[in-house]
């Protein structure tokens, strides 16, 4: 206890930080998460609303039974969910692998920096711009838009985030557990296999999730590559949006909302921070 | 990620030095040296980026000084041109700068974002740096990324039934006999959307810094007669400033390049710059001008980077909090 506190103690003043100002905050965070989930509520109650704007509300499923009618959406969620994981599983390796040689590999001075510039400017520069040159790149080269192109935007646009994720195991993990291997006579490879891998598995399968469900997500590079019967859940939704509010939209994103939060919540609990 | 201290301190590999042996030692030597292992590990990743991300993005730069087909066509400004429009600054006629003025009006834009997304900001990390007790902690703060990670575009356009004429707000306003607001399609809806979507980028960094303020020195402000608010201004918000500044740069570029936020919620009053680019690319069909325009808002988001890093904004400190895309 410090002398402010016994002072405060004897004296009796009302300055102890959990009243007083407290609640007023208290009340302001309550408010921020409200505004922070307010509008995940009022997807899911409009989901389960018979008719359309106002305050009357009339609870129906209706829209959540007339979803498996729509083959359009089924075909684009498990489009989705395809892209999904084949971003997830390339992106995740790729991750490892960068993450090891950002932070295990003796740079050359000035090298270091630039290597882990270039893997992170894609994080940087908006997206749509990457969007609109992967269009104009596979444009180019004859390929159009499709399944290859996606894959290959998210891929990119995922592997920072992965990379972050992997490399943040990878500095905090504990060197002399891999020496202590090696040290009892473990091959590298082995050392890698059995202690390293181990080790690293938390953010490994973090970066795995939080891959999968970016992709999963994504909108605007799908947006400008996908076509050619390749139509990703977030562009079709977006035109169910943009055309005219069907009201199958909000069902089927509370089923998309679902997916990335049990994904997204699972990815942060693994996540070192 | 300046792990490269991590490897320098390393005592194994700083007492392993280059021995001359047999040509089989040698090859071994090789293999575990730096650089091999350097090679092997960033090269397909670097390959990777380069084919799939630098290429397409220098594309753009390329179609931008071509009057048409890149290398088939004549090298020109005229893209560049447009954009300024000369002959309307010339004739005096600044009514016409329209591609001037739709990107002043998203950067205008993303000012007000950038500043809303920091008040809201400070309360909420106060609390959650100071007082919320520790065993809900992480929860809450689980909380605030957890939405985060979710379809930003769901996350949009669930505010169309909250602000329409006839949505949540109005409706309420109506039963309570106030007039409505217009809250939809113009720029108050651009910037609610884009507040909302992006808050977290401002969150995320200013909690950290809220968590690692000592929190003896806001009770030696206050025992040395400071009020609350004194507190706050003079001792909380100059040690968390720069956590603030840190998101509050990453909201600004994002908002300044915003384009499903504007179109879903923004209206005609509410368009921005990255709507007219997607136009010259989806409905317009000229590329070069499209092309030209992305290269000034690619220069716009690397000139704000730049200030901020000159006012020591730690702009990098920052950078993998995000998710949600955009």
């Amino acid at each position: 206890m410090s002398v402010a506190d016994s002072i405060r103690d004897r004296v009796g003043s009302d300055s102890d930080p959990n009243d007083g100002a407290g609640s007023g905050l208290k009340l302001v965070t309550l408010l921020t998460y409200l505004f922070l989930y307010g509008p995940i509520l009022v997807v899911v109650l409009m989901s389960f609303d018979a008719g359309r704007y106002g305050l009357r509300w009339d609870f129906t499923t209706e829209w959540y039974a007339s979803l498996a009618t729509r083959s359009d959406l089924i075909d684009s969620l498990w489009l989705s969910i395809q892209i999904g994981i084949v971003v997830m599983i390339i992106s995740t390796v790729l991750a490892v692998v960068a993450a090891f040689g950002l932070s295990r590999f003796d740079w050359p001075k000035r090298k270091g920096p630039i290597a882990t510039y270039l893997i992170f400017v894609p994080l940087t520069l908006p997206i749509i711009i990457y969007g609109i040159g992967l269009y104009v790149f596979f444009t180019q080269l004859g390929i159009g838009r499709g399944f290859f192109p996606i894959v290959v935007g998210h891929v990119l646009y995922t592997l920072p985030f992965a990379t972050l994720v992997v490399g943040a195991g990878v500095i905090g993990l504990d060197r002399t557990l891999e020496e202590a291997a090696m040290d009892l006579g473990a091959d590298p490879l082995t050392t890698f296999r059995e202690v390293t891998l181990p080790a690293l598995m938390p953010n490994i399968v973090a970066a795995a999730l939080f891959s999968f469900t970016l992709s999963f997500d994504e909108f605007l590079i799908s947006f400008f590559v996908s076509g050619g019967g390749a139509v990703p859940l977030p562009v079709r939704i977006w035109g169910m949006v943009r055309a005219d509010i069907e009201p199958e939209v909000y069902a089927i994103s509370v089923v998309v909302l679902l997916i990335s939060i049990a994904i997204a919540g699972m990815a942060t609990r693994l996540r070192r921070f | 990620m300046s792990s490269q201290d991590d490897v320098a301190t390393d005592p194994v590999r700083s007492q392993r030095t280059p021995e001359t042996g047999t040509l089989r030692e040698r090859i071994l030597e090789w293999a575990d040296s730096e650089v091999f292992k350097g090679s092997i590990s960033l090269g397909p990743v670097l390959i990777l980026l380069t084919v799939f991300y630098a290429v397409p993005v220098a594309l753009l730069l390329i179609y931008s000084i071509f009057v048409e087909d890149p290398f088939a066509s004549g090298l020109t400004f005229e893209h560049f041109g447009r954009f300024i429009d000369v002959s309307a600054i010339t004739s005096l006629q600044f009514g016409e700068l329209s591609y001037v003025r739709l990107l002043g009006r998203s950067i205008g834009i993303a000012v007000i974002v950038t500043v809303l997304s920091l008040v809201i900001s400070y309360p909420i990390t106060y609390y959650l740096g100071q007082y919320a007790p520790e065993r809900w902690k992480i929860a809450l703060v689980m909380l605030v990324i957890i939405p985060f990670w979710t379809s930003y575009l769901i996350r949009t356009y669930a505010w169309i039934p909250i602000l329409s004429n006839n949505g949540f707000i109005n409706s309420a306003l109506t039963t309570v006999g106030l007039p409505t607001l217009p809250l939809l399609n113009n720029y108050i809806g651009s910037i609610i959307g884009l507040v909302y979507v992006f808050v977290p980028f401002t969150i995320l960094p200013l909690y950290a810094s809220m968590e690692g303020l000592d929190s003896s020195l806001i009770e030696a402000a206050r025992d040395l007669g400071a009020s609350r608010w004194e507190a706050f201004r003079e001792v909380v918000f100059p040690l968390t400033l720069p956590g603030a500044l840190a998101g509050g740069v990453f909201v600004f570029i994002k908002t300044a390049a915003a384009y499903v936020t504007p179109s879903l919620l923004g209206g005609t009053s509410g368009r921005m710059y990255a709507q007219v680019i997607e136009n010259q690319f989806g409905t317009a069909f000229n590329w070069n001008f499209g092309a030209a325009l992305a290269v000034i808002l690619v220069v716009v988001v690397l000139g704000t980077i730049w200030i901020a890093m000159r006012w020591g904004i730690d702009v990098k400190g920052s950078r993998g909090l995000g998710g949600g895309g955009l």
